[in-house]
């Protein structure tokens, strides 16, 4: 007769769960704990600005809930998805990520909030194709380069067909306006074509070209200046453009190093904007101080150290190259973000993953971590 | 091949992470030195963005006079603030209308006070208690009301030009509110506001407030009796001989402390007479006033004595290209007939027989020319240019008191050196001042500031000056009182025009400086007439003045026997004072003092309901009471109530309130309504 507790186990077995954990600790170890205090810091920033919109304080911590468990099954689901799996569907699943963000620009679709085509809307659920649109360009961008391996250092066969494919796409991005992914689908793009073994003669070149291109839009979009000016001169603009940086950084400097403890925190209140999705890195370090701040940077650093490990276990180029890109894609938008929130780059509109409020980036997050659990799984195994 | 692939692919991954890792070492980095290096700064940021600090003044010590009579007071009000955030968000349009209305305002005016970024904004200062009350009632959230004090003078104008005034956040801008302003001042609570706490802080606690923080009592030099005294007759010889300023000083000579100092300017706008203080701050040509200093200095330094005949040219003699004039041809004067006839000539005889450097160290020493040092800020030197730059026609003129300028206050204080034996005393208006419990903080000790002449000296110039007084064709005749001896030197100067710094034929300033009893010097008075007309001498216009300020004031300080009542020519004696009764030296009692007198039997708490407050002040006073006001207008509550054991009580709260058409009745002269009755609108505290 089996018991209860061994059926449990098997059928946990069954669904690979628990080898998936046992092979990765770390990984999902660092992930876990930026999720539970993501949770935390989600009950916290949002009780106030849900209070204050919808009039019940936990609205929009219910979504985040539901969010994280549907985020859970996606990573679950994903990790038992084999290398070869992901290279078959590559190229669909890109498809249907340009879909979604074509999408946007059918009329009922496409949600504007402050200016930003951003949201699609379908019944009651909103996302923001911009995250499966991260998630899946990883994926086209491991089969793109791993096919052409052989001959990558030829930049008609390496770099040029990516570059191809991204500049359309970053035009698609950029005209919702979203000025962050853009730089993410670019830095990915960079980062994985330098792992595939694109000479970096062609990658300073090819940067340069973007970089030009990226100025040009910073100073054609009159708002974006602004921000890079603000960005330079914060205490110039308290009260405008530097106003969320200037509290941002007030928010560290109030937090010390030990925080004025979890949930005392007052910038959150109305102070911060954003203080739930883009800035809640600030509220951690206003509430848990420097050590908190660094714990976060720590668990990102692990996981990049963990996803990093497993890119250079992989033999196969496709594989290696996925987990290299799953990595970046946490890591590159986690760096970016607490850029942003100690005032080191201007501001982007990129969420902190497994901290920041958002159902879309949430899911994209655990999902990316399925596709790295699953291949470290395997990579054990083999 | 492939393995080497595979082996580029490892290396460049390992690099990348390398790469990503240094991005998070940075970040680290910078995190640590924000909070190492800005922490301090932008932890304090945090904390000025979150609160914000509202200073609640103290309540104003009162000032007092000598006898302990109010001169100025602190009333409890109150203020109504909002948090514009706060009421914005949690208010109606109709609610703010509302609001608007119970505070008098314009709902437009109101709107525009709370659009702003400040978290703190007052809505209203100093208003009665009943207003706030009523904003309270209204129970929006973002608007409270704190206690806040109003400086209010219940003798009204008495002593303005000492007391001065406070503005209304409790600063001291004038007199001796602006010179003793830490003192009285108090110490401000300060209060801090989190901006996002719900709900109304609770910032009241009026008791603490008044117990812990309260400024120091100040009591003044002034005698409110005399003070008035002076203001009263000064202004009505001012208003009947046309002059376009008046000055008084009384002084006590010993001491140096000032009994009154009243200035009126009928043409001047009213409220600027708590602002200026003419008798520290106006200067005037003294005239022949100076005649006395001179008759001083020149007997100190042996140039005339007494008895020295000096001729007088026959009234008009050459110097130069001056002819100087006297008002009657005199021939053979020795120098008291000279001080007493006011001889202009004998005067510049002197003063050339002086020489400049004497002259003028002999005026230096008797102050003129500095500050003479009084509490109270402001004070001008006055002219008196150095002896070097005399020219003989000027060394002339100064003998009988051209070519310089002193201030009332300056001229006061010289006279008041002959009256005490040749020293100059530091003047001074604040004797003493008491912390809130009544401990002494501080009394001011009488300072001398130097000696000008030998006792002998001022002996010698005390009876030249009773001969201005008492001889048959003294110029100060109309300075005399019977059966007290009156020391003392007219003045009449004509002004100088300003634009062309020719003198003016017909606009004078007469002026008349004394010292009483001349054996026994108690008081030195000091009247200045500015502007007056033609003919008008300083012994015609103002040694009337210092006779009808000297004689109750004799009488007051129990001086003299009262004299056989004389009525000079011309001009008819003092009449009683508006604060009572002169004849006592207690402090004056209002006419309605509901005949109720400390052990009289009537040991019991007296009903104030309807009493005006300066009535209601000064029936405590009467009574031993503190009086505690809150409001202001006509006392409709009082606590403890009426016929309360007087024995075990030291204090009784009263509650004041505007009252339109009782201020109206009291224009008209009906008297307020009997006791008992509170106004309809009144809110009686605790009542039986």
């Amino acid at each position: 007769m089996r018991t209860e507790d061994e059926s449990l186990k098997s059928w946990l077995w069954r669904c690979e769960l628990l080898p998936t954990l046992r092979s990765e600790p770390w990984l999902w170890g660092a992930a876990g704990l930026l999720l539970l205090l993501g949770l935390m810091m989600a009950l916290n920033t949002t009780y106030f600005i849900s209070l204050s919109k919808t009039g019940a304080p936990f609205h929009l911590f219910k979504r985040q809930l539901l969010s994280i468990a549907l985020g859970l099954a996606t990573m679950l689901l994903f990790a038992r998805i084999p290398a070869r799996g992901w290279q078959r569907i590559a190229l669909g699943a890109f498809a249907v990520s340009v879909i979604l963000l074509l999408a946007l620009w059918v009329p009922g679709l496409g949600i504007t909030k402050s200016g930003a085509r951003r949201w699609l809307s379908l019944g009651r659920l909103t996302i923001e194709p911009s995250e499966p649109a991260k998630f899946a360009w990883v994926i086209f961008l491991a089969d793109l380069l791993s096919r052409n391996e052989e001959r990558i250092e030829d930049f008609r066969r390496g770099l040029l067909p990516a570059l191809l494919v991204f500049t359309p796409l970053a035009a698609i991005v950029l005209s919702q306006p979203d000025f962050g992914a853009t730089v993410v689908l670019a830095l990915l793009l960079f980062a994985m074509s330098f792992a595939a073994g694109v000479p970096p003669k062609q990658l300073g070149a090819a940067g340069g070209g973007l970089s030009a291109l990226f100025v040009y839009q910073a100073w054609h979009k009159t708002y974006r200046a602004r921000r890079l000016f603000a960005f330079a001169h914060p205490w110039a603009l308290t009260r405008s453009a530097g106003f969320q940086l200037v509290q941002s950084l007030i928010a560290l400097g109030a937090g010390g190093n030990w925080g004025v403890g979890l949930g005392a925190g007052e910038q959150k209140m109305f102070y911060l904007p954003q203080a739930h999705t883009d800035f809640v890195f600030a509220v951690i370090g206003e509430e848990l101080g420097l050590a908190g701040a660094l714990a976060v940077v720590g668990l990102f650093a692990t996981i990049v150290v963990r996803g990093m490990r497993i890119a250079r276990n992989e033999p196969e180029p496709f594989a290696s190259l996925l987990a290299a890109g799953m990595t970046a894609l946490l890591a590159l938008q986690a760096a970016i973000n607490m850029a942003v929130v100690t005032g080191l780059l201007p501001t982007k509109g990129l969420a902190l993953p497994f901290l920041s409020y958002g159902g879309s980036a949430m899911v994209v997050s655990l999902a990316a971590l399925g596709v790295l659990l699953g291949l470290g799984r395997r990579a054990e195994v083999q | 091949m492939i393995s080497g692939r595979r082996h580029e692919r490892r290396r460049r991954i390992g690099l990348l992470s390398l790469i990503v890792l240094g991005l998070f070492a940075v970040i680290a980095l910078r995190l640590v030195m924000l909070t190492m290096f800005e922490g301090p700064r932008l932890s304090g940021l945090a904390r000025a963005e979150h609160t914000e600090t509202v200073e609640l003044n103290a309540a104003r010590g009162p000032i007092v006079d000598r006898y302990g009579t109010p001169l100025a007071l602190s009333a409890e009000s109150r203020s109504v603030f909002a948090r514009p955030g706060v009421l914005l968000r949690r208010s109606s349009a109709a609610q703010r209308a509302e609001l608007a209305r119970v505070l008098n305002l314009t709902q437009g005016k109101l709107e525009a006070r709370l659009a702003t970024r400040a978290h703190f904004v007052w809505l209203a200062r100093q208003i009665e208690p009943n207003v706030a009350q009523a904003v309270e009632g209204l129970n929006l959230a973002g608007v409270g009301s704190v206690p806040e004090f109003k400086r209010f003078y219940p003798e009204r104008n008495l002593a303005a030009v000492v007391v001065g005034m406070a503005g209304v956040d409790s600063q001291g801008l004038s007199g001796v509110e602006l010179r003793y302003d830490s003192l009285i001042r108090g110490a401000a609570l300060k209060l801090e506001f989190e901006h996002d706490a719900r709900g109304r802080p609770l910032l009241d606690n009026p008791a603490a407030l008044k117990e812990a923080q309260a400024g120091a009592r100040v009591m003044l030099t002034i005698d409110a009796a005399i003070q008035a005294l002076a203001e009263n007759e000064l202004s009505r010889s001012v208003r009947l001989f046309g002059a376009k300023r008046g000055t008084v000083v009384v002084l006590d000579p010993f001491t140096g402390e000032v009994l009154a100092m009243a200035a009126a300017a009928p043409h001047e706008q009213a409220g600027s007479s708590r602002l200026h203080e003419p008798a520290i701050e106006t200067t005037f040509e003294p005239g022949s006033t100076i005649k006395g200093l001179l008759a001083a200095v020149a007997l100190e330094d042996r140039v005339v004595d007494p008895h020295t005949k000096l001729f007088c040219e026959n009234g008009q003699m050459k110097l130069g290209s001056l002819t100087i004039h006297d008002h009657g041809a005199h021939q053979w004067l020795d120098l008291g007939q000279i001080v007493a006839v006011s001889s202009n000539i004998g005067a510049a005889k002197i003063a050339l027989a002086l020489g400049s450097d004497r002259y003028f160290k002999g005026l230096r020493a008797f102050g003129l020319g500095r500050p003479t040092g009084i509490d109270l800020r402001g004070e001008t030197a006055g002219l008196l240019r150095p002896a070097a730059a005399w020219k003989p026609i000027e060394l002339a003129n100064h003998g009988f008191g051209q070519g310089l300028a002193v201030t009332p206050l300056q001229l006061a204080v010289a006279y008041a050196a002959l009256a005490n034996g040749g020293l100059v005393m530091r003047p001074y208006v604040v004797k003493e001042a008491y912390d809130p419990f009544g401990r002494l903080i501080f009394r001011r000790t009488p300072r001398i500031a130097r000696r000008a002449i030998s006792p002998v000296t001022a002996h010698e110039t005390s009876v030249l000056l009773r001969g201005v007084v008492e001889s048959a064709n003294g110029t100060g005749r109309l300075a005399g009182i019977q059966n007290v001896g009156v020391a003392g030197k007219t003045g009449t100067a004509q002004m100088v025009d300003p634009r062309t710094r020719a003198y003016y034929r017909d606009r004078l300033v007469a002026s008349f400086v004394g010292f009483l009893p001349a054996e026994d010097p108690r008081l030195v008075i000091l009247v200045v007439l500015e502007d007056v007309g033609h003919g008008r001498f300083g012994g015609l216009v103002a040694a009337p003045v210092f006779r009808t300020i000297a004689l109750p004031t004799l009488e007051r300080l129990r001086i003299a026997p009262r004299p056989a009542p004389q009525v000079t020519a011309g001009y008819e004696s003092a009449e009683l004072l508006p604060l009572g009764s002169l004849a006592g030296s207690r402090p004056p009692v209002p006419p309605d003092d509901r005949s109720i007198r400390p052990g009289s039997g009537h040991a019991e708490t007296p009903a104030f309901t309807g009493l005006s407050l300066r009535q209601a002040l000064a029936l405590g006073r009467r009574l031993g009471l503190d009086v505690e006001a809150v409001g202001s207008g006509y006392v409709v509550a009082q606590n403890p109530p009426p016929k309360t054991p007087l024995a075990t009580l030291r204090r009784v709260e009263i509650e004041l309130q505007q009252d339109v058409n009782r201020l109206a009745d009291d224009a008209r002269g009906v008297s307020p309504p009997t006791r008992g009755t509170a106004s309809p609108s009144g809110r009686v505290r605790g009542a039986p």
